[in-house]
């Protein structure tokens, strides 16, 4: 076992120039049609812009969610340390903790206006996967890692795996590969699963939460898997009509900002606006994913009950 | 390396990839082929609504869809290689900036797509389209509890 003051690399600082060649390949790649995939020039500005961005707002604002770690690790129940099997543990409970934050960015308008702008881009391609929120360190749901830093998880070793995690991500946000072996689709978080989660259609809503493992999914009843005869279109249900990254980064901040000043709302109707699945309206006006899904399965049986 | 190196160095790798997408080509917009294209895109959003008329801009990088009813327009605009698909509805619609010469510009009270500007080519055409934008502004929503927005 390492001792307690090791210091462990930033894994997304090392792996940035993989990232980097990776990109360009891809971009060349998909131009000449060697492999499935597309890019857009505004697009991928916008993609990269908000990675930087997201870069500043790290070293601004990520210290809230470190001290956090660090104050509560202050109060850790058991000595894990640096052994390779609390490196294993770590990364498949912070995984897991990652499945529910990223559930929760889909499932709660506050969380939702941070994480939308991963999913604002209509391309899927390694650009889309540094197409990162400016404001997720300030939404709070760090406080979901806490209870990893009291078990004893060094807040170091929790740092690390995150970022591991974040450079697993990385790779999956790609048209370019189909699908992997039988046991790997199981088991982890592939392109082919991920494409189902940045899909808009209906059909594919809500699905997929995975960070690394696709086994959480398939625990909690959220993996759809893709399908080949079903359109596969990426981005929002509503898109955006701008390229602006300053626009792009808080579009949903601006809408919850004025439902919330609605007058004669009850205070209940106001946290369902900050809080509540995106798309809720305290009059039924709006249409959650749910809605659309229901909607959407009901004109799909159409065609059969009127023959 | 300091800070400032870093950055600055991420700034000129996204720049440079920037450019290198520009020149692989990948800066082509969307463009409208037909008034049945048009249609057709915007039903995939709005399949519930019923299109009476179509227009499409001079250059096929924008639409603007009469729907039966009158109580709101569709609206098609290239962004980059996909397509904005809106429903203006009296609640949506921000107001006629500008409009002659055949072009049309008007504003949304959509943070997200904030201003359209459109070139139907012919200035009747321009100012029966904003004429028609400006009356959603006097046409009384009708409260619906099912909005239009049906995603396929």
């Amino acid at each position: 076992m390492m001792n307690s003051a090791v210091e462990l690399p930033d894994a997304v600082t090392i792996a940035t120039p993989i990232f980097v060649a990776l990109v360009v390949l891809e971009a060349i790649a998909t131009r000449y049609r060697w492999v499935k995939g597309s890019y857009e020039t505004r697009d991928t500005a916008t993609s990269l812009l908000m990675g930087f961005g997201s870069l500043i707002a790290g070293l601004l604002f990520a210290w809230i969610g470190v001290d956090a770690i660090l104050y509560a690790y202050r109060f850790h129940v058991f000595e894990i340390g640096f052994g390779w099997g609390a490196f294993a543990v770590a990364f498949v409970l912070d995984d897991f903790v990652y499945y529910w934050v990223h559930r929760i960015g889909h499932r709660s308008r506050w969380f939702w206006a941070s994480h939308v702008v991963h999913h604002s881009s209509q391309h899927f391609n390694l650009s889309t996967a540094l197409r990162q929120t400016w404001t997720g360190p300030l939404n709070g749901l760090f406080v979901l890692k806490i209870p990893l830093a009291l078990l004893g998880f060094p807040p170091a070793l929790l740092f690390f795996v995150a970022g591991l995690n974040l450079v697993y991500q990385f790779f999956i946000h790609t048209e370019a590969v189909g699908r992997l072996p039988r046991w790997i689709e199981a088991v982890f978080n592939t392109p082919s699963h991920h494409r189902v989660h940045h899909g808009r259609d209906a059909h594919y809503l809500d699905a997929n939460y995975a960070g690394a493992f696709i086994v959480w999914d398939r625990l909690f009843g959220t993996f759809t898997p893709e399908q080949d005869g079903l359109p596969l279109h990426y981005g929002l249900v509503r898109n955006l009509g701008t390229f602006n990254p300053l626009r792009v980064a808080v579009h949903e901040f601006i809408p919850i900002a004025v439902d919330l000043v609605q007058p004669g709302l009850t205070l209940g109707q106001r946290v369902g606006y900050l809080f509540a699945p995106p798309g809720w309206s305290h009059d039924g006006s709006r249409m959650t994913t749910d809605d659309l899904k229901r909607a959407a399965a009901e004109r799909a049986k159409r065609p059969l009950a009127a023959e | 390396m300091t800070l400032p190196f870093i950055l600055a160095s991420n700034l000129v790798l996204i720049a440079a990839i920037i450019g290198l997408v520009h020149w692989l080509g990948r800066s082509v917009t969307a463009r409208l082929e037909s008034e049945d294209g048009a249609r057709a895109l915007f039903l995939a959003e709005y399949p519930a609504a019923a299109v009476v008329e179509t227009v499409i801009a001079v250059a096929g990088d924008g639409a603007l869809l009469r729907l039966e009813g009158g109580r709101a327009i569709g609206l098609l605009r290239a962004q980059g290689a996909h397509w904005l698909v809106r429903l203006i509805e009296p609640s949506s619609f921000g107001g006629v900036s500008q409009v002659g010469c055949g072009r049309i510009r008007f504003r949304l009270a959509d943070f997200a797509a904030p201003h359209v500007a459109l070139d139907l080519g012919d200035p009747a055409l321009a100012a029966l389209w904003c004429s028609r934008l400006r009356a959603l502004r006097v046409v009384p929503a009708i409260p619906r509890r099912r909005p239009l927005e049906l995603v396929p």
